[in-house]
């Protein structure tokens, strides 16, 4: 199980590489090689590292340790193929680490990250839609039954197409440099991980690794059904360029739109759910 | 002796607490709310407030905030408060029960952000009220129709594929919810982080964000 | 933190991982001890590695802090 965890936070920081890398040869720069991310975590738990003055001590060093361990959770969840209504939590739960990360610190730049964190609720919707659709269609919300139903009828992208998109967006919504990443905007600083530097940051970075690494491995696991190792890996990385290209090409919306776009995916998603389960059924 | 109707929504049932014909419940997914509830409650307890520094953009100028002792023990108790009513509604096995945790939790997130005594954050504090009061009314109004159409407020009765709850009472249940602190009636939040306090600030979104998380639960499985 | 502190601290919590991921594989305790003692003791082994890397050894030299 540890080896999972280390697998996947040593392929999530590689993806974060390769994110960089392929924005920055899409925009015509050179860009760092893709495992600089790697280097990043290491170079940070190398770095002399305190607690500032202003912060709330004790809540600035635990959101750190519950931002991994909720991460951890979340892959174990999908290796042991537990329930996905707990993966939609451990999301959730995500955004207060957002939150408390930013606030703990008493900067104003780590402040208003969390204040744009508060408003940006709006990402989680997409998410408890795509849990209702498939729902709709497997019955159950165990990831075992998910996977046995992909197997009998065919992947659920085909049968379940929008909750693939909404999903998508809610994954979209997480990656560095998206168009929704406006809580570590460049505006703030870094937002609400402003203040955590050194080890603090380390940790935070193998908590975002495992993030992406879990967000993307749940999508192939719920859209695609069971595949082999290598092609879960190569299809993760075609949807990690597709996400890069999105994020070379948008600017950062202002935090309203990013709230608005994120409703209206929610509410397309809602109508369809309607019609399958309400008007279909 | 108590078996969960449905297991295929939040995994296998763990653990039952009855009290006479109120039966609370543990599964893997209100046990993994429940720790997390609890993991906050003692961070409110062990943590002192952040000293929060404010500037004035375009100059050199700053100023860090202090919190008062008094202002202090007042936000920590309901903050406290708060974390005990959401460990409550996360392992209730009750619909009445739930929505009473749920509107205590609207009560005391008014108690942390009306601590303060800055202009805005009061003013967000009043209107949280009245959003929170105005909720109460889907959200104590949908156990009504419960018990009225079924005649049970057990989960234990209503998670079976026997009893068919009407859709108007969980539209009503999880507008109670939403408007006890969830968005998008969460007037205040933005407006709370102004001030001080980010353990017991916290509080607010941790109680709600969970609170929200057992909703849909109980909704789906209903 | 103590070189020596965290050094023990990110020890402790890297054999109580390995036992968890063992416990797992062989299935010798309940498999949702092992998780739950992976999720507890992950995220100390990392942040206390970090913290053993950068804790001052008590001999390095003082920094030039500019002109």
């Amino acid at each position: 199980m540890i080896d999972y965890l280390i697998f996947g936070t040593i392929i999530g920081l590689l993806f974060h590489g390769i994110h960089r890398k392929v924005i920055a040869r899409i925009q015509g720069r050179p860009g760092p090689p893709i495992w600089q991310e790697i280097l990043h975590t290491l170079k940070f738990s190398f770095k002399q590292t305190w607690i500032p003055k202003t912060a709330s001590q004790t809540l600035f060093v635990w959101v750190v340790l519950v931002a991994i361990g909720i991460w951890s959770a979340a892959l174990i969840v999908l290796v042991t193929e537990g329930s996905i209504l707990l993966l939609f939590g451990i999301y959730m739960l995500h955004k207060i680490v957002e939150h408390g990360m930013g606030l703990s610190s008493g900067s104003p730049y780590g402040k208003f990250g969390a204040i744009r964190s508060v408003m940006s609720a709006a990402s989680e919707l997409p998410l408890f839609a795509t849990v209702g659709a498939i729902y709709l269609f497997t019955g159950s919300l165990l990831l075992t039954d998910i996977l046995a139903w992909q197997s009998a009828h065919g992947p659920l992208l085909i049968f379940a197409f929008p909750a693939a998109v909404a999903l998508y967006v809610v994954i979209l919504s997480k990656m560095h440099y998206s168009p929704f990443a406006i809580i570590e905007s460049k505006e703030i600083v870094s937002g609400n991980m402003t203040e955590h530097f050194g080890v603090w940051r380390a940790g935070l970075e193998v908590a975002f690794a495992l993030k992406t690494y879990v967000l993307l491995f749940a999508f192939v696991l719920l859209f695609l059904g069971p595949l082999p190792l290598w092609l879960v890996l190569a299809v993760m990385l075609l949807l990690l360029l597709s996400l890069s290209f999105i994020c070379a090409f948008c600017p950062m919306l202002s935090p309203y739109d990013t709230v608005t776009m994120q409703s209206l995916t929610m509410g397309i998603v809602a109508v369809y759910i309607v019609i399958v389960g309400v008007i279909l059924a | 002796m108590f078996e969960l109707p449905v297991t295929t929504i939040e995994g296998p049932e763990i653990f039952v607490i009855e009290f006479g014909d109120i039966v609370n419940y543990f599964t893997v997914y209100t046990a993994a709310l429940f720790t997390f509830a609890l993991l906050f409650t003692i961070l409110v307890i062990i943590s002192r407030p952040e000293r929060q520094v404010d500037i004035a953009f375009g100059g050199d100028a700053f100023y860090t905030k202090d919190v008062t002792p008094a202002q202090m023990k007042f936000q920590r108790f309901m903050a406290l408060a708060c974390g005990l009513a959401t460990l409550g509604a996360m392992m209730s096995g009750d619909v009445f029960n739930f929505t009473l945790f749920t509107s205590m939790v609207g009560i005391t997130n008014i108690g942390i952000v009306a601590a303060y005594k800055y202009k805005h954050v009061l003013n967000a504090a009043f209107q949280y009220g009245i959003v929170a009061m105005i909720a109460t009314v889907p959200l104590f109004g949908s156990a009504a129709i419960i018990l009225a159409t079924t005649g049970t407020l057990s989960m234990w009765e209503l998670f079976g594929s026997t009893i068919a709850v009407p859709l108007i009472a969980k539209i009503f249940l999880v507008l109670g919810v939403m408007g006890e602190g969830m968005a998008p009636f969460y007037v205040a939040k933005a407006e709370i982080t102004r001030a001080p306090g980010a353990p017991y600030v916290l509080m607010i979104h941790v109680s709600s964000l969970l609170l929200f998380l057992r909703v849909v639960e109980i909704v789906i499985s209903m | 933190m103590k070189r020596e502190n965290a050094f023990l601290i990110m020890i402790v919590a890297g054999a109580v991982c390995l036992a968890a991921g063992a416990d797992w594989r062989t299935g010798f305790f309940a498999p949702w001890l092992a998780e739950i003692l992976l999720i507890a003791a992950f995220p100390v082994f990392v942040l206390f590695l970090g913290l053993w890397w950068n804790a001052s050894e008590g001999e390095e030299d003082i920094p030039f802090l500019g002109y």
